[in-house]
Formats: C-alpha cells, sequence, structure tokens
C-alpha cells in the first residue's frame, strides 16, 4: 500500500479571472520508505503540493490519500487525527516551543494524541535517542544548535510513527553539515521505520539523495527524474531545464 | 410690594401709584373671590370718600372677611358679624388717646399732606399716610404673622421748581413689629417709615432710599372735628359712618431729602385721622378733592363726586374752618366747582383739569386753584388702568371783598380708563 | 498623515473586535468617571436648585441656632431694612395626597408675599391668562386662609388637581384639608422643582408645621448687591447671640461638605474604572507593535524615523482614547441616571432630600473627559509606541520575532524588592492624617498597595511558570502543559494586563471586606441598640434638615395604649458646629428612658451608663463616635453649642458607637434641650411595651386608635432592623456596581491581551495544528490560560484586597466618617467571587480562542 497517493492535484488561489494556480494538476505517489525530493525555483508550487499532501490545505481538484485513507471525506476533526496519526512534518524554522524542553516538545504529538505521559515520555526518550540527542532531552530549545533543534523536529514528526513525513526545506536554515546531519536521519528513518518523505528543497545536493526528484515548474510536474540521472550539485535543474 | 421702582432711581411723575397696587387687587379679587361685598357696594353712601378710603375698604372686604351686614348686639356698640365695631353716633374724641390706634374698627388711616418751602427758596409739596385695614379682628392662627391687620403707607414729595414727583410705598402685615400703631397715643409706624408725637408736635419721618421728609409739625389749630361731632356718615345704614377729625393747619419745620440735598424746610401741614369699619360707595366715575390752607386763616376741604349719569350727587361735601378753629359743614349744594385748563397726560392721555375754580357763595368766596406742578399723575396704566392724579396746588381768589391766597392738596380721579364704577365691580 | 491612516486607520479597521474592544473600555473607563461626576454633582445639585428656587434674589439670610428664629426678636431685627428688603421664611417639605389618592413629597415655602415678592416670582396660571402677576394682595388673599395652598401648574396637571379643588397636607402625622387657591406657571421656581412645590403663608406655614413663633430663616435682599461682604460682616457684628448671617449658598455647602467624603470615595473608585480601561489602550498598541514588527522593520528600511513611528502608534492611542472618550461621554450621561438611581437611596436616607437629577453634560464635562483619557491614554501607549520605535530595519528582513521571554530571576527579585517598598510606603501612609476631612493620605496608601500589588505580579507569574506546571499538566493534562508553557513564555506581556485585573479584583475584595465587615458591625449594633418595641416617627421624616413633628394628641394616644410602658422622645436639628460650620445633628432624647432600658452602645468611658446618669437634666451630653472623631473631641471635654441664646458650654460626658450618620450627632437630655432651645415637638418615639405585648398587634392597635386623621410610621424593632439593613445595603449597591464594571473592563483587558497573545503566536498554534492538535484542544488550551490569569489575579487580589480593606476600615473610613467598624472577612462572597472571576476569565477567553484555532498551515513557515 502506498503512503501517498496523489492524484492530478489542482490548486487555485482566489477565483475567476485573477486566480492563481498555484499547482496545475500534478501526481504524485509515494510507497512506504521511499524519500522524494521536490525541487523547483520559489514560487513553483512545491510547497502548496506539500501542504494538499499533509493534509494542510485542501486541493481545488484532485485527490489525496494518506496511508489508505481519502483525505477528500474528511473534516477539520478527521484531518487532525490523520494528523496525529499519519502524517508528520519538519520545517525550515523549526517551530519548537520555546517553554517546552527538547523531550516534551518530541512527545507533543503523542500527548495530544491522548497517549499516556508516561508512555509518550518513554517512546519520545526513545525517539530521541535515535536522532542523537538522548543528552539534550531536558534542555530547552533555546539551549541547542540549530541542528539539534531540527532533529528534534524530526524526532517530533515521527514520534507517532507517521506513514508520511512531509518536509519542507528541512535543511534551508541549516549550514551544510547540518544539513547533511538532518538529510542522513530522514533517510536512516525511511528504511527503520518505513516512512515516506516528501521533501521540499532547493539545495540540489539534498535533492541528490533522495530516491527520487520531482522537478516542478509553474504548478507542473517538469518531469519525474530518477536520481541517478539527476544533473550533479555544480548544475542546479533549474539551468539544466533551461 | 414695599419698594418701588423709583426708589432705585427717582424720576418725574414715573412712580408706581401708591394705590395702584390696591386697585390691581381689587379688580381681580372681586372676579376670584365670590364675597358678599356686592350688597354692601350697593348701600347708599352718604358722603364721597377720598380715592385711598374707598380702595382700601375695598381691599379689607376682599382681604378678611366676609359679610359686612350690620348686626345689633346686645352689647351698646354696633358690631359686624365678623366681628368689627361700626362708627355710631355717641362716640367723643378725646385727644392724645383718638390719636392712636383704634382696633376694633376695620379701616383707619393718618393722613398728611403739606406745602413746605426750603431757605433758598424752592418749594415742595409732600404726603405721608398710614393705613391700617384690619382683616381678622381674632385670628384662629396663634402665629404672630396671621394678618389680624394689614399696614399701608405711602410717601409723595413734589419738587416744584424742578417739577419732580416722587413716590414709595409700604406694605406690611402687622404682628412681628415691623408695621403697626400703638393704642392710646400717637404712634403708628411702618418699618422705618413713623408718625408720632414729642408732646404736642408731631414727629413724621418718611425716608425711603434718596427721598423723603424728617418733620417736626406742631398742632396748630386744635382738632375739627368733620360731621356731627366727628362723626361722618355715609349713608342711611346706621354704623355706615366713620370718626373723622383733621388738624388742618400744622406749622412744619424740618429737613426734606432729595438725593443727596437734606434741605431745611418750613411750611404747613394738614393732617387727617379717620377710622370706622364700613364706608363703601356706589359706582361714581370719580371724584376730586381739595385741601386748602389760606394766608387768613381760613382752612377748606371739599369733596364732590363726578357720576356718569351727570347727576349731582347728594354725598358731596366740605367743611369749612375759620381762623379761629370754628367750623362750619358745607353741603354739596353750597358749593360750585367749576373746572378750568386741562393738562394731558402724555403717559395715560388722561386729561385732568389742573386749574379749578370754587365757588362758596354762602362764604362769598371765588377761588382759584392752580397746580403748582401739572405732571403729579400717578399712572398704573398698564397693570390696571387705573390713573390719578394727587398734588400740591396753589390758591388765590376772593372772600366777600378781601383777597386771599394760599396753598392745599388736590386729588382727582377717574379721568384715565374704565371708570371707578367698573373697577370696583 | 497618509502613512497614519494607511498603517494605522486601516489596520485598527481590519481587526474591528479589538479596535472596538479597546474603544469600549476607554469609553466605560471615561463614562464611570463621567457618570460618578455628574451623579454627585446631581444629588448636590438637585440639592442646590431647590436652594437657589427657595433663595431666588437672596443675597443674605438670617439663621438660628438649631431651632431657627425666634419671631420674637424681629421687632429687634427691624434695623435689618438699613441693608435691604427682609422676608421671613418657613421651608420645609410635606406629602401632598391628591384627589386621585396618590402622594407625593413637596417643597414647601412659607412667606409673607408682601415681602416676598421681590425675592421670588410668582407667575399665577389665572394671572397669566390676563398678561399680568399677580400683586402682592392677590396673592395674600389668595393665602391668608389657613386651608389655601398654591401649587404649580404642572404638578396639578399631573396629578388631576384643579384650581380649587380640595388636597390633603400630610404634614409630620397631621393630615390638613387643604384648598387650592392658585397654580404657579411653569416656569422658574416652579419649573426647577419639576413642580414639587407648594407656597403657604408663612403664618400658615408655621400653624401647619408646627413653628408658630419660628422662623426657619430671614432672607435679605441687599440694596446693594455688590456690597455683600461689607453688609455680611457689619450685620454679623449687630446680630444678638444665637442668631447668625450667611449667604444661601452657604447651605449648599454645607450640604456638599456634608457629602464630600461620600462623593469623594465614589469618585476614586471610579478613577479604577478608567485607569483599567487605560490598560486596553496600552494592550491594543502593543499588539500593534508587536503583530507589525516586519512592518515597522520595512517602513524604517524605507526611511522612515523613529519619531515618524512613535507619533503613528501614540497618534494609534490617541484615536483610540478619542473616540472612547466621545463615546464615553454621552454613555456616562446615561450611566449617571443608574448611578443616581443608585446613590440617592443613600443620598437621601443619610444626607439631604432631594430630588436628584442628572445635570446636562457642560463643557468641564468634555474637557475632563478628554483631558483625562487622552494624556493618560498616550502615557499608556507611550510604552509599546517606544518599543515599536526601536524597531530595526532587520527586523524586516528577518523573520517574525518577538520580545524575548525575560526568565530573568533578578528582573523577579527586583520586582519583589519595589514591591516591598511600595507596601511599606502605603503603611506609612496609612499612618498620617485626614487632610480637610478627607482621607487623601489613606487614599495614597491604596495606589502605594496597588502599585506594590502590580509589581509583585511578574513575580507571581515567575512563580506559576516554576511551580504552576505540574498542577497544569496533572489537571488538564497536554492543554494544562501547552498552556502554561504559554504563559511562561508571555511573561513580559501579560504583567499589565493581570496588573489591572489584579488591582481591581483586589478592590473588589477590599470592598467586599470592608462592607461585610461593615455590615457585621451594623448588624450587631443595631442589635445593641435597637432595643425598643416600636419605633414612631411622622410621615416625610427626612435624614437632615427640619423634621416634621409628632402632635401631643398623637403621642397621647400613643402613651395611651395599656401595653406601652415607656416613651423616649426624640427630636433632631441641625446645628452649625466649630469654626467650620459642620452641620451636626443636635438631638434630645430621654434620658432616664434610654438609661432604664438601655439603648447606646459607649465606646467610652467604660461605664458609659453611669457617666450619662450623670448627665440628666445638665448641661452636659453624649456624643456619637463620628463626632468625637472628626472635631476632635474626648470625654470630660467641654464643647460650645449654638444655642437661641447665644454659644452655651455642655460636657461631654460619653462617646457612644453610632452609624446612622457620618456628621455626628450630639445628644442632651430633652428637658435640657428645651431649656436652651425652647420646647420642641418630638420628631420621633422610642416606645418600650410590656414584655407580654406582640409589638406587632400593639402597632395595628395604635394604628387603628391614631385613626386616619394622624399619619405616623410604626416600626417594629424587627421592621426597623430590616430597614436599617436595606439602607445599608442600597447604600453599597453603588459601590459594587462600579467594582463590576471595573472587573468587566479588566476583564476585556485579558481577553486582548490573549488575543494579542494568540496572534503573536500564530506561527507556533499552526504548528500545533500540524502536530496534532484538535481545533478543541486548541480552543480548551487558550481558555485554560484565560481561566489562570483569572484565578492568579483573583489569589494574588485577594491577598492585597485584604491588606486594602485594611486601610479601607482603619484608615479611609475613619477618616471619612468617622466609624469604627470591626473586620470580618465575608468568606461566602470571595468564595463565590473567585468562582465568578475563574468562569468569567473562561468566557473571556473563548473569542480569543476561537481566533487561535483559526491559523492553518498556511502560516507554518
Amino acid at each position: 500500500m502506498s503512503a501517498l497517493q496523489a492524484r492530478n492535484l489542482r490548486k487555485v488561489y482566489g477565483r475567476g479571472e485573477t486566480g492563481v494556480d498555484a499547482v496545475r494538476g500534478v501526481s504524485v505517489e509515494l510507497t512506504a520508505g521511499e524519500c522524494v525530493a521536490v525541487v523547483g525555483p520559489s514560487g513553483c508550487g512545491k510547497s502548496t503540493l506539500l501542504h494538499l499532501c499533509g493534509g494542510m490545505d485542501r486541493p481545488t481538484a484532485g485527490t489525496v490519500v494518506v496511508d489508505g485513507v481519502a483525505l477528500a471525506g474528511l473534516g477539520d476533526d478527521g484531518l487532525t487525527r490523520l494528523r496525529r496519526e499519519r502524517v508528520g512534518f519538519v520545517f525550515q524554522f523549526f517551530n519548537l516551543l520555546p517553554t517546552l524542553t527538547l523531550a516534551e516538545n518530541i512527545a507533543l504529538p503523542l500527548l495530544l494524541a491522548g497517549v499516556s505521559a508516561g508512555e509518550a515520555a518513554d517512546r519520545a526518550r526513545a525517539c530521541a535517542d535515535r536522532v542523537g540527542l538522548a543528552h539534550r532531552l531536558h534542555h530547552y530549545p533555546s539551549q541547542v544548535s540549530g541542528g539539534e533543534l531540527q532533529r528534534s523536529a524530526v524526532a517530533r514528526a515521527v514520534v507517532h510513527r507517521p506513514a508520511l513525513l512531509i518536509a519542507d526545506e528541512p535543511t534551508g536554515n541549516l549550514d551544510t553539515d547540518n544539513g547533511r546531519l538532518v538529510l542522513d536521519l530522514l533517510r536512516t528513518l525511511n528504511d527503520d521505520i518505513g516512512v515516506a518523505v516528501l521533501l521540499a528543497t532547493h539545495d540540489q545536493a539534498i535533492a541528490a539523495r533522495a530516491d527520487r526528484i520531482l522537478r516542478m515548474r509553474d504548478g507542473l510536474v517538469v518531469g519525474p527524474v530518477d536520481a541517478e540521472t539527476a544533473p550533479t550539485a555544480t548544475t542546479p535543474p533549474e539551468v539544466g531545464a533551461l | 410690594m414695599t419698594r418701588l421702582r423709583s426708589l432705585r432711581r427717582p424720576r418725574a411723575s414715573a412712580a408706581k401709584p401708591v394705590w395702584g397696587a390696591v386697585f390691581q387687587c381689587l379688580a381681580a379679587l372681586a372676579a376670584l373671590v365670590a364675597r358678599p361685598f356686592r350688597a354692601a357696594l350697593a348701600a347708599p353712601v352718604a358722603r364721597p370718600f377720598r380715592a385711598a378710603l374707598a380702595r382700601l375698604c375695598m381691599a379689607a372686604v376682599l382681604l378678611g372677611c366676609g359679610s359686612v351686614s350690620v348686626l345689633l348686639a346686645q352689647d351698646p356698640a354696633l358690631v359686624t358679624s365678623d366681628g368689627w365695631r361700626l362708627a355710631e353716633p355717641g362716640y367723643t374724641l378725646q385727644f392724645p388717646r383718638d390719636h392712636g390706634s383704634h382696633p376694633e374698627y376695620r379701616i383707619e388711616w393718618w393722613y398728611y399732606t403739606g406745602n413746605l418751602d426750603a431757605a433758598n427758596g424752592r418749594r415742595f409739596g409732600y404726603q405721608v399716610t398710614f393705613f391700617r385695614i384690619g382683616v381678622d379682628p381674632a385670628p384662629t392662627n396663634p402665629s404672630r404673622w396671621a394678618v389680624r391687620d394689614l399696614h399701608m403707607a405711602h410717601l409723595a414729595v413734589t419738587d416744584v421748581s424742578a417739577e419732580q414727583h416722587l413716590t414709595a410705598e409700604r406694605f406690611d402685615r402687622g404682628g412681628v413689629g415691623w408695621a403697626g400703631a400703638r393704642q392710646g397715643t400717637l404712634d403708628v409706624w411702618n418699618g422705618d417709615w413713623r408718625a408720632d408725637v414729642d408732646g404736642e408736635t408731631h414727629r413724621l419721618q418718611a425716608v425711603d432710599g434718596s427721598f423723603g421728609v424728617d418733620l417736626r409739625l406742631e398742632p396748630g389749630k386744635s382738632p375739627t372735628a368733620h360731621g356731627d361731632a366727628g362723626l361722618s356718615r355715609k349713608g342711611a345704614e346706621p354704623g355706615n359712618a366713620s370718626h373723622y377729625y383733621s388738624l388742618t393747619r400744622m406749622p412744619t419745620t424740618g429737613q426734606l431729602r432729595l438725593g443727596d440735598d437734606r434741605l431745611d424746610v418750613t411750611g404747613t401741614s394738614w393732617m387727617d385721622h379717620e377710622f370706622g369699619t364700613t364706608f363703601l360707595e356706589p359706582g361714581q366715575v370719580g371724584w376730586d378733592w381739595f385741601s386748602l390752607q389760606l394766608d387768613d386763616g381760613t382752612d377748606l376741604m371739599i369733596y364732590k363726586f363726578r357720576r356718569g349719569d351727570g347727576q349731582p350727587d347728594a354725598f358731596s361735601s366740605g367743611t369749612w374752618v375759620d381762623p379761629d378753629g370754628t367750623t362750619d359743614g358745607l353741603d354739596h349744594d353750597q358749593v360750585v366747582l367749576v373746572p378750568g385748563r386741562r393738562w394731558t397726560s402724555p403717559s395715560s392721555d388722561a386729561s385732568y383739569p389742573v386749574d379749578w375754580q370754587i365757588q362758596v357763595p354762602s362764604r362769598q368766596a371765588t377761588l382759584t386753584v392752580d397746580a403748582l406742578v401739572d405732571a403729579q399723575e400717578l399712572d398704573t396704566a398698564n397693570s390696571t388702568g387705573v390713573t390719578y392724579w394727587e398734588g400740591a396746588v396753589a390758591v388765590s381768589g376772593r372772600i366777600g371783598e378781601r383777597e386771599v391766597s394760599g396753598r392745599g392738596y388736590l386729588e382727582m380721579t377717574g379721568y384715565s380708563g374704565r371708570p371707578m364704577s367698573e373697577v370696583f365691580r | 498623515m497618509t502613512l497614519f491612516r494607511q498603517f494605522i486607520l486601516r489596520a485598527l479597521l481590519r481587526d474591528p473586535r479589538r479596535s472596538l474592544a479597546t474603544v469600549a473600555g476607554v469609553t466605560l473607563g471615561v463614562a464611570v468617571v463621567l457618570a460618578i461626576r455628574l451623579a454627585n454633582t446631581g444629588s448636590i445639585r438637585g440639592f442646590e436648585t431647590a436652594l437657589d428656587v427657595v433663595a431666588g434674589k437672596t443675597s443674605l439670610e438670617i439663621v438660628g441656632a438649631g431651632v431657627g428664629v425666634p419671631d420674637a426678636q424681629l421687632a429687634d431685627l427691624g434695623w435689618l431694612r438699613e441693608y435691604g428688603l427682609v422676608s421671613p421664611v418657613i421651608a420645609r417639605t410635606a406629602r401632598l395626597r391628591a384627589p386621585d389618592g396618590t402622594e407625593h413629597p413637596l417643597q414647601v415655602l412659607g412667606v409673607d408675599v408682601l415681602r416676598d415678592r421681590p425675592f421670588r416670582e410668582y407667575q399665577l396660571l389665572e394671572f397669566a391668562q390676563g398678561g399680568r402677576e399677580p400683586s402682592a394682595q392677590e396673592l395674600l388673599a389668595l393665602l391668608l386662609d389657613s386651608r389655601s395652598v398654591v401649587l404649580t401648574e404642572r404638578f396639578a396637571s399631573r396629578h388631576g388637581i384643579d384650581l380649587d379643588g380640595s388636597v390633603q397636607l400630610i404634614i409630620g402625622d397631621r393630615v390638613h384639608d387643604a384648598v387650592v387657591r392658585g397654580l404657579l406657571l411653569d416656569e422658574g421656581p416652579a419649573r426647577v422643582v419639576d413642580g414639587q412645590l407648594a407656597l403657604l403663608d408663612v403664618a400658615v406655614a408655621q400653624l401647619l408645621f408646627d413653628r408658630i413663633g419660628w422662623l426657619d430663616r430671614v432672607e435679605i435682599q441687599l440694596f446693594e448687591a455688590g456690597a455683600i461682604d461689607d453688609a455680611e460682616q457689619t450685620i454679623a457684628a449687630r446680630l444678638p447671640d444665637g442668631l447668625r448671617v450667611q449667604r444661601p449658598a452657604q447651605r449648599g455647602r454645607q450640604v456638599e461638605k456634608m457629602l464630600a467624603a461620600f462623593h469623594f470615595n465614589l469618585t476614586a473608585l471610579s478613577y479604577i474604572a478608567l485607569v483599567v480601561g487605560l490598560f486596553l489602550v496600552y494592550n491594543t498598541v502593543a499588539v500593534s507593535v508587536i503583530s507589525r514588527r516586519r512592518e515597522i522593520g520595512t517602513l524604517r528600511a524605507l526611511g522612515t524615523t523613529r519619531r515618524t513611528v512613535l507619533g503613528l502608534f501614540l497618534g494609534e492611542a490617541a484615536l483610540l482614547a478619542a473616540v472612547g472618550a466621545t463615546v464615553g461621554l454621552p454613555t456616562g450621561w446615561l450611566l449617571a441616571q443608574g448611578a443616581v438611581r443608585l446613590t440617592s437611596t443613600t443620598v437621601n436616607a443619610l444626607y439631604i432630600t432631594s430630588a436628584a437629577t442628572v445635570p446636562p453634560l457642560t463643557l468641564v464635562d468634555v474637557l475632563l473627559a478628554f483631558g483625562v483619557a487622552m494624556p493618560l491614554a498616550l502615557a499608556a501607549a507611550a510604552i509599546p509606541a517606544l518599543e515599536g520605535s526601536r524597531v530595526t530595519p532587520i527586523a524586516a528582513v528577518r523573520g517574525a520575532d518577538r520580545l524575548a521571554s525575560q526568565d530573568d530571576p533578578r528582573r523577579s527579585r527586583r520586582a519583589a524588592l519595589v514591591a516591598a517598598a511600595f507596601f511599606g510606603l502605603g503603611g506609612w501612609l496609612a499612618t498620617l492624617d485626614p487632610v480637610g476631612g478627607l482621607p487623601l493620605y489613606g487614599l495614597a496608601a491604596t495606589l502605594a498597595v496597588i502599585g506594590g500589588a502590580a509589581a509583585l505580579v511578574p513575580v507571581l507569574l515567575a512563580l506559576l511558570r516554576r511551580v504552576g506546571r505540574g498542577v497544569l499538566v496533572r489537571w488538564f493534562k497536554v492543554e494544562g502543559m501547552l498552556a502554561h508553557a504559554n504563559l511562561s513564555a508571555s511573561i513580559g506581556r501579560l504583567t499589565v494586563s493581570v496588573a489591572a485585573l489584579v488591582v481591581s479584583l483586589a478592590m473588589l475584595a477590599a470592598i467586599a471586606i470592608m462592607i461585610g465587615s461593615f455590615r457585621e458591625t451594623v448588624t450587631y449594633w443595631v442589635g445593641q441598640t435597637l432595643r425598643a418595641d416600636l419605633f414612631v416617627a411622622a410621615a416625610g421624616r427626612g435624614p437632615a434638615g427640619p423634621s416634621p413633628t409628632i402632635s401631643a394628641d398623637a403621642e397621647q394616644r400613643v402613651a395611651a395604649h395599656p401595653a406601652v410602658t415607656a416613651i423616649d422622645q426624640f427630636r433632631t436639628v441641625d446645628l452649625p458646629y466649630g469654626p467650620d460650620g459642620d452641620l451636626i445633628i443636635l438631638g434630645a432624647g430621654t434620658f432616664e428612658v434610654l438609661l432604664e432600658h438601655g439603648g447606646l452602645l459607649f465606646k467610652e468611658p467604660a461605664d458609659g451608663r453611669a457617666a450619662m446618669a450623670k448627665a440628666v437634666g445638665a448641661d452636659a451630653v453624649v456624643v456619637s463616635e463620628a463626632f468625637a472623631l472628626k472635631q476632635g473631641v474626648s470625654v470630660e471635654d467641654t464643647i460650645e453649642l449654638d444655642t437661641p441664646q447665644g454659644a452655651r458650654p455642655f460636657q461631654v460626658v460619653a462617646i457612644y458607637y453610632d452609624y446612622s450618620s457620618d456628621r455626628g450627632l450630639v445628644v442632651m437630655d430633652r428637658p435640657t434641650f428645651a431649656r436652651h432651645y425652647g420646647t420642641q415637638r418630638p420628631g420621633g418615639l422610642t416606645v418600650y411595651l410590656t414584655p407580654e405585648a406582640d409589638p406587632e398587634t400593639v402597632r395595628e392597635e395604635l394604628l387603628a386608635a391614631l385613626g386616619p386623621d394622624h399619619r405616623l410610621f410604626i416600626n417594629t424593632n424587627a421592621t426597623l432592623r430590616a430597614e436599617v439593613i436595606r439602607i445599608f445595603d442600597a447604600t453599597f449597591a453603588i459601590t459594587y456596581a462600579l467594582e463590576a464594571i471595573a472587573i468587566f473592563v479588566a476583564i476585556m483587558g485579558v481577553a486582548t491581551t490573549l488575543l494579542t497573545l494568540v496572534l503573536e503566536r500564530r506561527e507556533e498554534l499552526a504548528m500545533l495544528r500540524l502536530v496534532g492538535a484538535g481545533r478543541r484542544q486548541i480552543r480548551r488550551m487558550v481558555v485554560i490560560e484565560a481561566t489562570m490569569l483569572g484565578v492568579l489575579s483573583q489569589g494574588l487580589g485577594l491577598a492585597v484586597g485584604v491588606v486594602l480593606s485594611l486601610i479601607l476600615i482603619y484608615v479611609i473610613n475613619v477618616q471619612s466618617f468617622g466609624w469604627t467598624i470591626q473586620f470580618s472577612l465575608p468568606v461566602w462572597f470571595l468564595v463565590r467571587s473567585t468562582l465568578l472571576v475563574a468562569v468569567a476569565t473562561a468566557l473571556a477567553g473563548l473569542y480569543p480562542a476561537r481566533v487561535a484555532t483559526s491559523f492553518g498551515g498556511e502560516a507554518a513557515r
């Protein structure tokens, strides 16, 4: 069963003639454990695509099925439950609650889902272990480095074992080393817990590490490109597309 | 209404009339209060009375009183149903007792008029009058403020050379001593206006704001009792009368106050004192009244009613006082009054005869009376329409072959607006 | 200006709810201040209007000591005419029963119209039709009869009374038949007291009001109005002992002074609402600054100066305050109607009988509204506006930032020190004496304590951060944890709002404690002092001024009842006392009866009864605690009281507790009173019954015996006690109303603060939603935050409130009113109010909570 099946997604912001087609008929499918990078210039629609796939936004047309659950039929509560159970998010800005420790931040999705505090703490600790933050568990976000913050964010995104992880420029705010570390982590999680990762980036080096690359331009997928055939980091895909 | 407009700024002939308020009251009250005074009004009046008297009677009836029908009590005195004693024959005037107040009678007044000369030759006329009007001889309310009597007072000064006529009045209830009259001797006051005696000498003090008089009056001739030994009958009804005497020639000295001036003055005054309970008149159009002091020592008082129907009025009369004090009553047919030059009031349009000729054939007297100042009118046209004239006059003429001259006071009513009978409706 | 329109106005319009909330806050604050001001002036104005009407063109008046001016002295006062016109006056109140059976209070003026015409205008309907005023004689003719009364056209037409119709005047216990002989036109005096005016002849007034031999005053209209000072002095020098000359306005000033403490305290309370309202301005401007840092940064980057940015935000505050003040003006006037209703019971019960009406708004009110609201709003906005002006252009390019959370223990310590300093200052201020009878230092002490409380707020919030989490997590699970996290992150932002709420709640708690204690005390006092079985009072009895009397006939009928064992006659008169002419109450009671039956609760000496026994028939008095405190009098002192014979010394033998009047009571034995002030009919009777008699039955029997000709109010012990408590509660209704408004505004402040926080945290909230938080969870979280703030504020408020109540009870109350109040905690009220505050703040959190759930993923960048 696929972790994500998105068909003919279309998203128009606004109405009528002034409407802006952010996404104009994109299909994408991820199987469990797969990592797909979406690349493209700013405004090409990759963030919108991620939002649609993560159930953060509703498509104007097309269908999204996450882990076998069709989003079209879900209300707000359904979407909330979907996110709680099957989707995880990582963003460019780490978005950790500053007054919660890393452990608490990581445990938050579990707690929100009603998991008991003890179990949540255990699972958060295990998850933190996995991302290499065991020694930082009781630190506050302001006390740790950017890389550690993003690793915590990743931990929080997968603590509830989602089928799909949406990562929007997860390395955008990190230096190269830390970026690489985070990506390593994502890849490891791919393999370890079988989570599918939909990753938006314009760092070619990052994209290169995905299983597949989805190149977007003006709301369309310009072409699925195998990771193996992707241009090298010295040749930006945008340039190549010209 | 204890102060007049003229007090604040004296001006000629602009003062509110002394009795204007009374008229005003009467007109309104007549309509407001249905009291049985019309019957009384209808009673024949023996003699014409001075305007003031008539008005006061009306006021008393209206304010007090109720029925004025007479009842004969066991007591020899005649008493009205509401407790007032009526004037009747047999009363002997005694002095100084009868200078004092007679509270058992409803109406009483002390009336001073006179002509005065200042050292610098300026001439003045003055009038100071104290009225007492009984309202209720025995009020049931024990309050001192309960009205047994009302006290009115009138002050007028005529500045002949300046042709100015100033007036002021006082109106108070008795009770707390702010106005009153003592019994047994002359002492009548209203605020700080006062007439009393120092031995035989009358003292008269009445200054209101910027004008007034402070005078000493010697008795002069002994009192003249009018009518029948002082009983002045007004009608056929028993008791329709008053006790009435005059001091007709009182040598006067003192001070006259006019603005900032305090002038030493000398002259001659006339004092009336009258008290009674019922003396009302039917509706005459008006009347003319004279008090004259001739330089030969003769004094003369004359009333004459003017009737609307033009008929002679049977109650007009007068008193002739010889230099030695001998008095002689004059009936209406013994006196002829001929009006002369007329003065038209610019404010009321009323036309007053300010020159008169008086003939008393029985005394072979022909006298000419001239107002010292034409404008001695009291104008109340803006309130009741009642306007009348009262002021100082000069007299000249002949008695037999003798040339005489003199001074006096003249009062004229009913020349303006409604006839008095309507005012008294 | 363009910038202002684009940057501030549009933003305000885009967020109308918050703008409205802020404007509403300012509006309420201004309105409350104005309402109290108007109500205060209204209650005095009502009296002064009546005073002006009655005073007419009077320039000076002669008044007597306590009982009035004796008629007998008038003949010796003839010299007054040298100064001007003189008119005797009896001015009283009575009730009139109209033909339809309804009863109405009336101001009654007894005058001598012959003298009074220059003083007052009397336009009578029937004369006006003839186009003129009635003459003095005409008026006199109308009034002379002792059954005559002249009413106003307005009153008559309102109650269907015809000219020459019959009415009944109820004066004291007597019912008089009267005939309406004239109707005053609806203008001048008749109009200002809303037609509630009756004109009597002075003699009739003396008779009906049991004042034979006495006038209430003699009025003088000076010939030279300009020479009033000279005239006052020379007349004063010539007057015999026992009489004084004063200006009519003096009575107004006495009343004003009498009410000063009551009004002052209300005014002080009203400003709390305003101050709280201004917190809202702070909030709004703060929100403005916070939510738009990026925009400000852009503006700065584009070359806008700091001063312009500061100006923009100060302009925003000024605009909000101006709109608030503008709307506050009419709102205040409307609120004043309610305030007048709330205060009039007190004013009428304790001070003066007057038809209080709300005066129209004047320029002064407008100036006050703007003059108070604008500068304060600017001051409140200065802090966030300055913060806004300091935003650097970098903020435009950097991501959204916000105030760093201040988790600095030194900050807490400093705040704690400041709080301690404030409390110390408050303690010191509380020991200072009043200024001019007003508890200025006491109020300053209150302010200091409030300042201390506000300084404590960050300490408290820091404490919450440190220790509150466990509880919250245990009670509210993840939402509690998040709420705690959010609150902890926003301490700096929350301090001001919470402080405002704490201050309001502290005041409420303090006032509740004070009133509760006062009520307990009064209840105890009533229990101790109201010992008699029946209390008889004449109808229409007022709190001040001349009280109507009980006729001898009525008293005999009461005394004749077989169950009656003793009667204490009581009579009170107003008497100016001391150099300032404070209007105290002089009472005459039957000491022997009081001694035998108890009734007074003595403060000192220890054996008050023995001391009082010595005062029987002697020139000695017992005085109330308020009198002793305000006039600085102790036992064994000798005080001088004005009597008709001049000032006379009286020895103070005892001080007793009294809560019936803050003006101060001096009580002497009846024979002593009669010796100095003449025999006066009593104004009230206290009746003691045989033990086996049933008061209610006796009351019924007495009323039957008195018949319809005597109108007396007979209260049994129980009903009078209830009445005392009723008046007590009515007195403080306005206090609660004011507080409720302040709290309402404060809670609105909390709501807007939360809204601020919610808007500020929009990314966080969006992220929460993404990590799986449902709408309900978000809502719960925000509501928990709101409730936490409420409960926390109430907690601190209660603690501070206790301190404040101590100042209120032992300093302000004593200085204002001179009453001893026993401290007692109204536990149930405080518990209830705590629950109420929790619920109210929770409700206040609902709106920000709804806003919080609206943030979706689009914000998560």
